[in-house]
C-alpha cells in the first residue's frame, strides 16, 4: 500500500503542475462567473463533442517523438476545402459530411507528406518548424481559396464567390450540414442535449488509437519516439515512420475540422483554422500531456478544463473588475501561458533526466572500474 | 510501381471509394423546387391555375397554394413522390400521385401544377430547370 | 580553364548564398525594373523602401546578439517591443514633446528592457536546446498579459485613454504632436518632388549598427560569439556561458525596444494590445533573407536582409496590382517571409540546434 505522504502529494502536483494550476483557475472562475451548473455542463458537452476529434489528432505525433503537431492546421485546411466543394455542389446532410471527408483525405495525405518531409529536415526543432509551416501553408491556402477558386478551379454556386468574380467569401454558410452529425440520436438528460452520434464517432477513433498502438507500425513509432538511433539500429525506417505519423495526424485533423464546423454551422474561410492549432495544443497540455507523452485521458481532461476556463473567463472578468474584455484577454493569456509553461517544464525535466542518467552512468562506470 | 497483388487491391479500394463518394453525392444532393400555381401556356394552350390546391412532396407537410401562388421547398436525393390534391368545379376531389426523378445537376427546378394536372405523363412540360436571371 | 573556374566559383557562391535569396533578390530587381513601365514612380518607391528600411532595421539588428550567443532566432522579440511600448506610453503620459519625448521614451524603455531581458535570459538558460519554441510563446504570453495591463494601468493623458470612460489605453495612439517623424525629418534629403531620404533615421541606425559591430569585436562580444559557435571551447577559456547568454538576451531585448520606438516615430502610431503579437516574424525573415542562419549573423545580413524584405513589401502591391489587377501582396508577404524561415530551419547548419 503506497502511503499518501505529503511528499508524494508534492510530487504529484509538481508533475502535473499545469493541470493543477488550471483546476485552481477553474475553481475560482466558476463561482465568479455566476453561471449555472446546467449551462456549464451543456456548454462543456458541446465543446467536448466539437473539439475532441481535433485534439485526438495530436496523440500520434507525440508518440512518434515529433512533439506537438502544430501542423495539424494543414489538416484543418484540407477539411475546409472539402467543405467548400460540398457546399458548392449543394450537397447536404450526412452524405455531404462523408463526401467532404473523402475529398479532404487525399489533400490531407499530400499536405501531411509535405509536412513530414520538411520536419525530417529540421530534426531537433520540429515544433518551431511545424509552427512556421502552418503560417506558410496559410499563405498557400489563401492562394488557392482566395485567388484560385472561381478562376482556375470552377465554382458553380455564385453565392460562395466574392463580388469581384473569384475567391471564396469570408463566411460560408454551412446550413446544409449544420448539426447533421450531432442531430442523429438526439439524447436529452435533464434538459441537456447530448449529441450521441458524435460521441460514438469519437469513441471509434479512441478505440482505433488504442488498437494502433499495438500494431507493428504503432510499436515502430513508439520506438522512434523513444530514441531515433536505437530504432534505426533495430531496422526501423525512421524517416518513413515519422512521415506516416504526421500523415495520420493530418488526416484525423481534417476529419476533426469537419466535425468541428458541422457543429458551428458557419465556416470562417480565412480564420477558422488559424486558432485551431493553438487551442488544441493548449487543451492537451492542460490535460496533463507533455511534449513526449500523451494519452487519451489527457485529451478529455484537457478539453473539459480548458474549455471550462474559456467559457467562464469573460463573465468572471466582468464580475471581478467590471470589464468583460479583461476576461477575454485573460483567457488568451492563460492559453499561451499554459503552452509556455508546459514547454519550459518539459525542457527542464528533460535536462534533469539527462543529468540523472549521466550520473547513473558515471556511477556504473565507477563501480565497474573499482571491480 | 510493381504490378502485383498489392497494386490491384489498392486500385480496387480506390475505385470503391470513388464509387462510394459518387453515391454520397447522389444521396445528399439538395434541390430547390419552386411550386407554381400560375397560368401556364403549353403548345399554345393556356392552362388555368386552380383556385386552391394542396401539394405534398415525400413526407413533408402539405402546402396549400391559392391562385397565382409560388412556393419553395427543399428536397434531398433523386427520386421523389409528388402528391397533388385538388377540387374541380363540381367540388369533386382528385388526388394525383407521381414518382419522379430529379436531374442531378440542376439546383433549382420549377414545378407547374396546372401542367401537371393537365397531363401527368408529360414530365418535360411541368418540371423544368429554373435559372435565376442575374442582372449584369 | 579560366571559364571552368569562374563557373565553379559562381556555383559555390550560389550554393553558399542560397538559392532562395538569389531568387528573392532577382525578384526584387525585376520589380524595380518593371515599375516605370507600369506607371509606378521609381522615386516614390525608392523613398518608401528606404523609409521602411529605416523603420525596421533596428528590430532586425536585435536578432544578431542572440544568434551569436547560440540562443537561436529571437521569436520573443515582442518582449522587447513591450518594453519600448512602456517607454513610449510613459513618455507621453508625462507630456514630453518633440525630440525630448523620443529621448525620454528611450530612457523609460531601457530599464524595462533590461529587466525583461534579464528574466527572459534566465528562462532561456534553463531550456537550452528548445529556445526558439519557448521564445515564441514567451512573446505571445507577454503580449497577452500586457493586453490586460493596458486596460488596467492608471494612465491619464487624454490622447491615450478611451474618451468615454477615461480608463484604459486606446488600441492605437497617435504620435503626432509628440515624436512623429522626429528622426525622419532630421537632415532629410529631398530630391525633386517624390524622393525623400530619411537621413535622421538611417543615421540613427548607423550609430546602433556601429555600436553593435564594435561590441561584437570587443572582448565581451567575441566571448559571445564563442559561446554560440563552440560552447565547450568557451567554457574552457573561462567564459561564463550563462552570464554571456543573458547579456545577449538583454541586448536583444533592448534593441527591440529601441527598434519599435524608431518604427513608431516613422509610422505615426503606437500600437498596443495585439499589435506586437506577430512582429517578430518580419524581423526574423528579414535577417534570414539577408544571409544569416540560425547560428550565424552579421551586420551585413541585417542591412541586406531588411532592404530586400522591405523592398518586396513596398514594391509588390504597387507593381503587381498594375500588372495583374489583383492585390496579391498579402499572400506573397506570407509565403515569402515564412518560406524564408522554413528554409533556414531546415538547413543543416554547423551546430545541431
Amino acid at each position: 500500500m503506497k502511503k499518501i505522504t505529503f511528499k508524494s502529494i508534492k510530487k504529484l502536483i509538481a508533475n502535473n503542475l499545469v493541470t493543477v494550476l488550471f483546476l485552481v483557475i477553474c475553481g475560482f472562475g466558476i463561482p465568479l462567473s455566476g453561471y449555472s451548473a446546467n449551462f456549464l455542463i451543456s456548454g462543456i458537452i458541446v465543446r467536448i463533442s466539437r473539439n475532441s476529434f481535433l485534439i485526438l489528432s495530436l496523440l500520434i505525433p507525440i508518440m512518434a517523438g515529433m512533439g506537438l503537431n502544430f501542423g495539424m492546421v494543414l489538416g484543418a485546411m484540407a477539411g475546409q476545402i472539402g467543405l467548400i466543394f460540398v457546399t458548392d455542389w449543394n450537397i447536404v446532410g450526412i452524405p455531404a459530411m462523408v463526401l467532404a471527408i473523402i475529398i479532404s483525405i487525399p489533400i490531407s495525405i499530400l499536405l501531411g507528406q509535405l509536412c513530414g518531409r520538411i520536419l525530417n529536415k529540421a530534426k531537433g526543432r520540429e515544433m518551431v518548424t511545424a509552427y512556421i509551416l502552418g503560417f506558410f501553408m496559410n499563405g498557400v491556402y489563401q492562394l488557392v481559396v482566395l485567388y484560385g477558386m472561381g478562376s482556375i478551379i470552377p465554382i458553380k454556386n455564385t453565392s460562395l464567390v466574392l463580388p469581384r468574380g473569384y475567391g471564396i467569401r469570408n463566411t460560408v454558410n454551412l446550413i446544409g450540414i449544420r448539426q447533421s452529425l450531432d442531430s442523429i440520436f438526439n439524447l436529452s438528460i435533464f434538459g441537456i442535449k447530448i449529441p450521441l452520434m458524435t460521441f460514438i464517432v469519437i469513441g471509434v477513433v479512441c478505440v482505433f488509437i488504442v488498437w494502433f498502438r499495438k500494431t507493428k507500425l504503432g510499436q515502430d513509432m513508439r520506438a522512434v519516439g523513444q530514441d531515433m538511433d536505437v530504432a534505426a539500429a533495430a531496422g526501423i525506417q525512421v524517416e518513413h515512420t515519422r512521415i506516416v505519423s504526421i500523415v495520420i495526424s493530418t488526416v484525423v485533423a481534417g476529419i476533426g475540422m469537419i466535425i468541428y464546423l458541422q457543429n458551428i454551422g458557419t465556416l470562417n474561410t480565412y480564420n477558422s483554422h488559424t486558432q485551431i492549432g493553438m487551442f488544441s495544443v493548449a487543451a492537451i497540455l492542460v490535460g496533463g500531456a507533455s511534449v513526449s507523452k500523451a494519452n487519451i485521458g489527457n485529451v478529455f481532461l484537457g478539453v473539459i478544463l480548458f474549455h471550462l476556463m474559456f467559457i467562464v473567463s469573460p463573465m468572471a472578468g466582468k464580475n471581478l473588475i467590471g470589464q468583460a474584455q479583461l476576461g477575454e484577454y485573460f483567457r488568451v493569456f492563460v492559453s499561451y501561458g499554459v503552452i509556455t509553461m508546459s514547454l519550459v517544464l518539459y525542457e527542464m525535466r528533460k535536462k534533469r533526466e539527462n543529468l540523472v542518467n549521466a550520473e547513473k552512468l558515471k556511477d556504473d562506470q565507477g563501480d565497474s572500474n573499482e571491480n | 510501381m510493381k504490378i502485383n497483388k498489392r497494386f490491384y487491391i489498392r486500385v480496387t479500394a480506390m475505385g470503391l471509394i470513388i464509387l462510394f463518394a459518387i453515391l454520397m453525392a447522389f444521396l445528399g444532393k439538395q434541390h430547390t423546387i419552386l411550386i407554381d400555381n400560375k397560368n401556364i401556356e403549353i403548345n399554345g394552350v393556356e392552362l388555368k391555375a386552380l383556385q386552391i390546391v394542396e401539394f405534398q412532396v415525400d413526407k413533408q407537410p402539405a402546402l396549400e397554394l391559392a391562385k397565382r401562388d409560388r412556393l419553395k421547398t427543399l428536397v434531398q436525393g433523386q427520386t421523389h413522390t409528388f402528391i397533388i390534391t385538388y377540387a374541380d368545379e363540381n367540388w369533386e376531389e382528385f388526388v394525383l400521385e407521381k414518382k419522379l426523378k430529379v436531374p442531378f445537376s440542376e439546383d433549382m427546378l420549377i414545378f407547374s401544377i396546372p401542367a401537371f394536372i393537365n397531363d401527368i405523363e408529360d414530365v418535360d412540360n411541368y418540371l423544368k430547370p429554373f435559372i435565376i436571371k442575374t442582372i449584369n | 580553364m579560366e571559364n571552368i573556374k569562374l563557373a565553379d566559383k559562381i556555383k559555390s557562391f550560389a550554393h553558399d548564398f542560397g538559392w532562395p535569396r538569389i531568387i528573392i533578390a532577382l525578384f526584387l530587381l525585376s520589380l524595380f525594373i518593371m515599375a516605370p513601365f507600369v506607371g509606378v514612380n521609381i522615386n516614390t518607391s525608392l523613398s518608401d523602401t528606404f523609409n521602411r528600411f529605416g523603420m525596421n532595421c533596428i528590430m532586425v539588428l536585435a536578432m544578431v546578439p542572440m544568434i551569436h550567443s547560440g540562443c537561436g532566432l529571437n521569436f520573443g522579440l515582442p518582449l522587447g517591443i513591450i518594453a519600448g511600448l512602456l517607454g513610449a506610453t510613459l513618455s507621453l503620459e508625462f507630456n514630453f514633446v518633440g525630440g525630448q519625448s523620443f529621448l525620454m521614451a528611450m530612457a523609460f524603455a531601457t530599464p524595462f528592457a533590461v529587466l525583461f531581458g534579464w528574466a527572459y535570459g534566465k528562462l532561456l538558460n534553463r531550456v537550452k536546446g528548445g529556445e526558439m519554441m519557448i521564445a515564441t510563446y514567451v512573446g505571445f504570453s507577454s503580449v497577452a498579459f500586457m493586453c490586460m495591463m493596458w486596460l488596467l494601468l492608471p494612465f491619464t493623458n487624454p490622447t491615450m485613454v478611451w474618451g468615454y470612460t477615461g480608463k484604459g489605453l486606446r488600441t492605437t495612439i497617435s504620435t503626432e504632436g509628440y515624436y512623429l517623424h522626429v528622426l525622419n525629418d532630421f537632415l532629410a534629403i529631398r530630391i525633386g518632388e517624390h524622393f525623400v531620404f530619411p537621413t535622421g533615421m538611417v543615421l540613427f541606425f548607423a550609430v546602433f549598427a556601429l555600436g553593435i559591430w564594435a561590441f561584437l569585436h570587443s572582448k565581451k562580444g567575441t566571448a559571445m560569439t564563442a559561446v554560440g559557435s563552440n560552447s565547450v571551447f568557451a567554457r574552457a577559456s573561462g567564459i561564463d556561458i550563462d552570464k554571456t547568454r543573458i547579456l545577449s538576451v538583454i541586448l536583444s531585448t533592448w534593441l527591440g525596444a529601441m527598434g519599435i520606438l524608431v518604427y513608431q516615430q516613422s509610422f505615426g502610431f503606437i500600437q498596443l494590445y495585439m499589435g506586437p503579437f506577430f512582429m517578430a516574424l518580419p524581423a526574423v525573415s528579414a535577417i534570414l533573407i539577408g544571409g544569416a542562419s540560425v547560428n550565424k549573423a552579421s551586420i551585413t545580413n541585417v542591412i541586406v536582409g531588411t532592404f530586400l524584405f522591405q523592398g518586396i513589401l513596398t514594391m509588390t502591391p504597387s507593381v503587381m496590382n498594375s500588372v495583374i489587377q489583383t492585390d496579391m501582396s498579402e499572400v506573397i508577404r506570407i509565403v515569402v517571409s515564412n518560406g524564408m524561415i522554413l528554409y533556414a530551419l531546415t538547413r543543416k547548419t554547423e551546430a545541431t540546434r
